[in-house]
């Protein structure tokens, strides 16, 4: 059984608990004090890392420079040139949204005819309901659709128009068949998906 | 060295351009990002807008009249959702009801049409919610998109 090892000795350094006083390590005259050792600590610090950078820059590659890429990015920006130029042509759906002009003449035609025969409808219910006579304009019974004009008549008659899509005119006449009037057009009311 | 210049350009100008074209896509991209989401908008007022008047059915078992000069009727108005706004910032609703003078069965089984109109500010808000629309009839006359909520 060996013997308890003995005490460390004291350390020959000052502790950095110490106050920073000009404490002398050593004795005698010449010893270095603190300070004097904090600086040289940290110039060798600084040198290192000078040292450290200097390696890494001069060990570092230059980058490579392709031949092909100037004529590689200039196609790129030619591609890039014509989608802004057909994004801004076309204006397609995946940037600008749905375009309202976008509905076709049938579509369009369908829900004029369709706004024909609601007018037509509350124009008969008043007439039919009040004093038999037709009202004085469309704005009166809240059915003044853009497009729509309308035309008393005598006796309670009247009548409707709208230019459809293809320049023709479309004429309601009170009297004529309703039915007629909307018969294709249930399933452009439906259609959502252009 | 004057061919590197020229190269050394090409690639400045190639790179503005891909950058410019981003940014030129991007403005309308967002743009329409916010359409879409008043078009959400006006399909969920639109969608709130009929369950008051189904509710005002189940209530009456007739559906409320028109009134000239009302977007909505009086008789609408506790059935909405509460602060509803008939002006919102895309537009404005108006409540449509058309008694059927001339019963069709080709395109109307019921004795009203009832549905909603809305004028809209931007149409290309309309045409957004008119190509999201599910399960309602629609017609369009200009920037008025007319949703039917029964008898079509």
């Amino acid at each position: 059984m060996p013997a308890a090892a003995a005490p460390p000795p004291a350390p020959n350094r000052p502790s950095r608990t110490l106050p920073r006083s000009r404490v002398t390590i050593g004795s005698g005259a010449g010893a270095p004090d603190v300070d004097d050792i904090e600086k040289l600590e940290a110039i060798r610090d600084v040198m290192e890392y000078a040292a450290h950078v200097t390696i890494q820059t001069a060990l570092a590659k230059p980058m490579r420079s392709y031949r092909a890429r100037p004529i590689m990015l200039g196609v790129t920006a030619l591609l890039c040139l014509a989608l802004t130029a057909y994004t801004f042509l076309s204006e397609p759906d995946w940037v600008f949204g749905p375009q309202p002009s976008a509905v076709t003449a049938a579509e369009h035609d369908a829900h004029l005819r369709f706004a024909m025969f609601l007018a037509a409808q509350r124009i008969q219910s008043m007439r039919d309901s009040a004093t038999g006579a037709a009202p004085a304009s469309l704005a009166q019974i809240g059915e003044d659709w853009s497009g729509l004009q309308y035309q008393a008549l005598d006796l309670g008659e009247f009548e409707l128009r709208a230019r459809a899509a293809d320049g023709d005119e479309i004429v309601f006449k009170s009297g004529e068949d309703l039915g007629a009037l909307v018969k294709d057009v249930r399933p452009w009311l439906r259609r959502t998906a252009r | 060295m004057n061919d590197d210049r020229w190269m050394k350009w090409l690639e400045i100008v190639s790179v503005i351009v891909i950058i410019g074209t981003v940014a030129a896509l991007a403005v309308p991209k967002s743009g329409e990002a916010q359409r879409a989401r008043a078009a959400q908008q006006l399909l969920g007022d639109v969608e709130s807008v009929r369950k008051a008047v189904f509710r005002f059915y189940s209530d009456s078992a007739y559906f409320p009249a028109q009134v000239t000069g009302q977007p909505v009727p009086e008789a609408l108005r506790p059935y909405l959702p509460p602060g509803f706004a008939i002006h919102r910032p895309y537009g404005s609703f108006d409540y449509r009801q058309w008694p059927m003078a001339t019963l069709d069965t080709t395109v109307t089984r019921a004795p009203n049409v009832v549905g909603v109109t809305v004028t809209v500010n931007d149409p290309r808000i309309g045409a957004a919610a008119a190509a999201r629309v599910q399960g309602l009839s629609r017609f369009t006359i200009g920037n008025r998109y007319t949703f039917i909520f029964f008898g079509s």
